[in-house]
């Protein structure tokens, strides 16, 4: 199927920039987890059937999980693996996010991803992304075969997929404060 | 890729780093200023408290506004013309189901939007220098809820949330009220 060298090299690219990406997005939302848990705690006891107990656990399991998949990405290590783990921790939280935000408020809730920095809010258009953008991953993982950090280029190809990472919580995050710019029309007005 | 180059991408991330924390910032910004409450420090007539006369533009001049029906709970509201949050405060108004009489106070020239409801009554007030000083109100929309001249309740929080739970404060004690009338009317004959 990709049958030339250069195809392989294109995949391979393709593949490092996409892992890149996700291992910015986990890095960053690990570490601000870790710092702050407890946003994120809440976002996760949100799920049905899960006590405080369960919640506070499966919150420093993601931080863990994110952390190490973020950095072995990065570092190239075993990619081919750590690019399917990453696709399939990313979709299995788009999934979890798109459940979260059917029964949050309309106005939606903070996920906590981001820790106590800033309130991000999962929408359902994010959360569809967010599966897709994981079974690329999947997809990215399973055909080119992985990659080593010792690739010509590499880190200039990583270092593109980290500022898209940056971009991707950046853009996030507006999108959240744009939702809730309507709240401004409703805030009391002093009596002049 | 040549050293030059890796120097180049280098300076490329950091900048779109650097506008990317600039962005985020900003929208930081943009958040605390949506999420900033400026009625804090507002505090209404208490729960109980006697609500005094209040002087409105009638068809033969200044009067004493007319309280809708003496044994019926009530919601006073106070807005302007000017204020954004008092237009949206009207239209979630005659949104939302009523079982009992709004009388509107207005400030200024004239309603954009003016309600179109039976059970909500415009006046305009007289003397708005009063505001403040009887009524307590320094922001605007300022809402009450009434029972003859008693306060049952108040708020000066004119979203959808806010209407609707004072609102529900005005239902439960409207429901209340003609449960006695009710218990009231199923008593007498046991009298006798």
């Amino acid at each position: 199927m990709f049958g030339t060298s250069e195809e392989e090299m294109r995949l391979v690219d393709i593949s490092i920039l996409l892992g890149s990406t996700i291992a910015a997005i986990f890095v960053l939302s690990s570490t601000a987890k870790a710092l702050s848990p407890q946003k994120a705690t809440a976002a996760v006891a949100r799920m049905p059937g899960l006590s405080h107990g369960g919640a506070v656990a499966t919150t420093w399991i993601l931080i863990l999980l994110e952390g190490i998949v973020g950095v072995a990405l990065i570092a190239g290590f075993k990619a081919s693996f750590t690019l399917a783990a990453a696709g399939l921790l990313l979709s299995v939280l788009g999934v979890g996010s798109f459940l979260s935000a059917r029964t949050a408020s309309a106005q939606g809730e903070d996920c906590g991803c981001l820790g106590a920095a800033v309130a991000i809010r999962i929408d359902t258009p994010v959360s569809v992304f967010n599966v897709c953008l994981g079974c690329a991953a999947l997809l990215g993982g399973a055909v080119s075969g992985g990659y080593s950090a010792s690739g010509r280029g590499y880190w200039v190809v990583v270092g593109t997929g980290l500022v898209a990472g940056l971009v991707y919580w950046v853009t996030l995050y507006a999108r959240s404060v744009i939702g809730r710019m309507p709240q401004l029309d409703t805030r009391s007005e002093p009596l002049t | 890729v040549s050293g030059a180059e890796n120097i180049t991408f280098a300076a490329l991330w950091l900048l779109v780093g650097f506008l990317g924390l600039l962005v985020l910032v900003l929208y930081k910004q943009l958040d605390r200023l949506i999420l900033r409450e400026d009625t804090a420090g507002v505090s209404l007539l208490p729960t109980g408290s006697e609500m005094p006369d209040l002087q409105v533009l009638g068809a033969h001049g200044i009067e004493l506004l007319e309280i809708p029906d003496h044994s019926s709970v009530w919601a006073l509201a106070f807005v302007t013309t000017t204020c954004g949050a008092c237009a949206n405060f009207l239209r979630e108004l005659q949104a939302i189901r009523r079982d009992f009489p709004t009388v509107v106070v207005v400030r200024g020239e004239s309603l954009k939007d003016e309600p179109d409801d039976p059970q909500i009554t415009c006046r305009w007030i007289a003397m708005p220098g009063d505001l403040p000083e009887l009524f307590a109100v320094t922001v605007v929309p300022t809402i009450y809820v009434l029972k003859d001249r008693t306060i049952l309740a108040g708020t000066v929080d004119g979203s959808a949330v806010g209407v609707r739970r004072v609102l529900d404060i005005a239902g439960s004690a409207h429901a209340a009220q003609t449960d006695q009338a009710h218990a009231g009317r199923a008593a007498a004959p046991n009298l006798g």
